[in-house]
């Protein structure tokens, strides 16, 4: 049976080439600090313990030797997951039965995948870069140190057309993966493989604070949990700092969105974008509506409910009135238009596509209010440095 | 005698359509102030000049323009196939379009990051969107034409139409993985079809085009009806059936591709139109079916644009929702109660 033979070798042969196409090794991770060395079941390993004052998708409970991490809607409409964040050198415990199918993921994690870019500035802000080894889609990363690691070659694209590549993150053997706060269909395998996959949810929070305060979370995972607490309390302070600024001022009504294909998305009272307006002192059609997500409204009744409001804030890239008029010519109906008054948020874009408020922004909810601020209420933030907004040209 | 009838019945039922589609939003303007707009009087708000002179009447002149030519495109197709189910997007315009749109998008949102690639198309807005659907269509249809004239199947061209639109759809799927969500989301909302986002500036580029198919589609009335027993038969009534047949893809192209770079693709009004349009004309002659069929399109198109934009309405219904599931039922409804059901296709 020569000809068998002859196909044994070529497919042996392709298999080879294929082994040897398959990526360069796992990027080696960092010995991992704060292990325990010796094991005391009566030490409480965890003397400082995360509080949340305003996430409420999130748990977290201590025990001594590990903590128990609950993501209450891990992706929409998703039940609880709970993971067991065991500290290293800690035995296995006796998990109780509830318990019992929780991932135990040992932490300090020595290597994080990271699929949003929301969790990027909260790795680099606690000081646990050197943990990240990979990112969904490098070009969409605003953040410069992030960026230095992708181009030294330390961090990995694993999605990098939206679509998780499951074998190369399996390969690498992380030792967790962030979500984006949706289900993919290749983490049911990488579960099986051996990679915890954590519902990254932040974005189900209702509220700045409570998007901003995830960075605990990722203290706990990282060892960082000291830094983490003194982060998030600056970026409370800071939030609470404006708030009280713009206290007492009439608010300034505002149009907020923009129109495509002639449907405009207007986002409801309740909803953090809408937070933010109002705790920046603005108002608009849908403040008092308790709803969370954007309402597609029609042209029609966003000009005739918000049309005369003498400021927009736009969502989309209009870099100049006649980028705007270009787009539609009756925007030139709106007051804000007519007066001058129209702010994009993409004065922080990478080179790449990347538009910092998506990633920085979420978790400083303190520099958008104040740029919102700024914006509504320019007497009260005399000299303020624009971080993501920018006014339109004329 | 019926012809003239209902002409002037389906006639009369535009501009009754019309009227309510300018009078009827979710934004409450009084009646007498709509009145004072359309004659170029002051209402007594200022608002109500844009909410009726800027956005009502492009949204219904749209809608009328939109409905004759969809109807007519899809009787075309219908007659020229002899398919019951062929519609003004079977040769592949829509995802022509759909194409030119999705490139379009993806370039203006990468050039607007700073990239270099589409960077001169960032200023372009809607000219640009809607340019590039039209040369997306232009582009398709053009294939399929010079596939037309190696096939002498109509029926073959059916097929290769078809394929062609795969074709440009894979394509669109490929754009859209690679491309950012916030692309993808316009994208989708492209597609969702609108009659809301002509603007005055684009009513006169598309009654024009719309116009000329119309036309074009007029001048082939005769011939059609010959089609309808076959491309044989036609040839054997005297009629270049080779010509016939590029004039009329040729009217469709206009029609569904001009519609769809201003609207998106607007689902079922060109499938069902002609449907109904042979019930109330009651004759397949062509030269009777054909201003049916664009007047029965306007009706169709008005009726479901007044019923996505109710009045009082919070939020968008899109336009794809209501003519597919209000109309859906209803030209279901009329087939089954019709004894021409039957034969609906012929």
């Amino acid at each position: 049976m020569p000809s068998v033979g002859r196909l044994a070798v070529v497919v042996v042969a392709a298999l080879v080439v294929l082994a040897g196409c398959g990526g360069a090794p796992p990027v080696a991770a960092p010995a991992a600090a704060g292990c325990i060395t010796t094991f005391d079941p009566q030490t409480d390993y965890f003397p400082v313990k995360a509080q949340f004052e305003h996430a409420t998708n999130v748990t977290l409970t201590y025990e001594r030797s590990y903590r128990v991490l609950t993501v209450k809607q891990p992706f929409p409409g998703g039940a609880p997951e709970s993971y067991v964040l065991l500290q290293c050198g800690a035995p296995r415990p006796q998990l109780p039965p509830e318990l019992a199918k929780a991932a135990v993921i040992e932490t300090p994690v020595r290597s994080i995948y990271s699929a949003s870019t929301t969790q990027l500035p909260m790795i680099t802000d606690i000081g646990a870069l050197d943990q990240l080894t990979g990112v969904a889609t490098p070009d969409y990363v605003s953040d410069a140190a992030v960026q230095a690691r992708i181009a030294a070659g330390a961090v990995r694209g694993f999605a990098t057309n939206g679509q998780t590549n499951g074998e190369s993150v399996l390969a690498a053997v992380p030792s967790v993966l962030l979500s984006q706060g949706t289900e993919d269909p290749a983490f049911p395998a990488l579960r099986a493989g051996g990679v915890p996959v954590i519902g990254w949810a932040e974005y189900l929070e209702t509220g700045p604070l409570g998007q901003a305060e995830w960075i605990k979370v990722m203290g706990a995972l990282t060892g960082h949990e000291v830094d983490a607490a003194r982060v998030y309390d600056d970026i409370a302070r800071r939030y609470a700092d404006v708030t009280g600024k713009v206290a007492g001022a009439a608010p300034v009504p505002v149009l907020l969105g923009s129109a495509y294909q002639g449907s405009w998305s207007v986002p409801a009272g309740a909803g953090t974008a809408g937070i933010l307006v109002m705790d920046a002192g603005g108002t608009w059609s849908q403040a008092a509506n308790p709803a969370t997500g954007l309402l597609p409204q029609d042209l029609e009744t966003v000009f005739a409910a918000d049309g005369q409001a003498g400021i927009w804030l736009t969502d989309g890239p209009l870099p100049t009135k006649a980028a705007a008029l270009a787009v539609d010519a009756r925007y030139g109906t709106l007051a804000a238009v007519r007066n001058g008054q129209v702010w994009t948020r993409d004065k922080r874009m990478s080179p790449t596509g990347g538009n910092d408020i998506f990633e920085r922004g979420v978790t400083h909810p303190d520099e958008v209010l104040a740029d919102l601020a700024a914006i509504l209420h320019p007497d009260r933030l005399p000299g303020h440095e624009f971080v993501y907004y920018r006014q339109a040209a004329a | 005698m019926r012809g003239a009838g209902a002409l002037l019945a389906l006639g009369g039922a535009v501009a009754v359509l019309f009227v309510l589609a300018v009078a009827l939003g979710p934004v409450p303007v009084p009646l007498g102030d709509t009145v004072r707009v359309l004659v170029g009087a002051e209402p007594s708000d200022p608002r109500w000049t844009v909410v009726v002179g800027t956005f009502r009447i492009s949204r219904a002149a749209t809608a009328a323009i939109a409905g004759a030519g969809l109807g007519v495109a899809g009787l075309l197709m219908q007659t020229l196939f002899r398919n019951a189910l062929a519609d003004p997007y079977v040769l592949g315009v829509s995802a022509g379009a759909s194409l030119g749109v999705a490139l379009f998008l993806a370039a203006t949102t990468t050039a607007a990051a700073g990239a270099t690639f589409g960077a001169g198309l960032v200023g372009l807005g809607r000219v640009g969107a809607v340019g590039s659907a039209a040369v997306g269509a232009a582009a398709v249809l053009g294939l399929v034409l010079v596939l037309a004239r190696r096939v002498r199947s109509s029926v073959t061209l059916l097929i290769v139409g078809v394929m062609v639109g795969a074709v440009a759809a894979a394509v669109v799927s490929l754009v859209l993985v690679w491309t950012d969500p916030l692309t993808a989301q316009q994208y989708l909302l492209w597609g969702l079809g609108s009659v809301d986002a002509t603007t005055g500036a684009d009513l006169p580029i598309l009654a024009t085009v719309v116009a000329a198919g119309l036309v074009l589609a007029g001048l082939c009335a005769a011939p059609l009806t010959a089609f309808l027993l076959g491309d044989d038969y036609a040839r054997s009534m005297g009629v270049d059936v080779r010509t016939v047949r590029i004039a009329v893809l040729v009217a469709a192209a206009l029609l569904a591709g001009g519609i769809t770079a201003y609207c998106g693709p607007i689902a079922f009004v060109g499938i069902a139109v002609p449907h109904l349009a042979r019930l109330v004309a009651g004759t397949s002659d062509h030269r009777l079916l054909l201003p049916v069929a664009a007047l029965v399109g306007a009706v169709t198109l008005l009726a479901c644009t007044i019923v996505a934009h109710p009045p009082g309405a919070e939020l968008v219904v899109p336009l794809n929702v209501v003519t597919s599931l209000v109309g859906g039922p209803v030209v279901i409804a009329v087939l089954l109660r019709s004894n021409r059901f039957a034969g609906a296709a012929t």
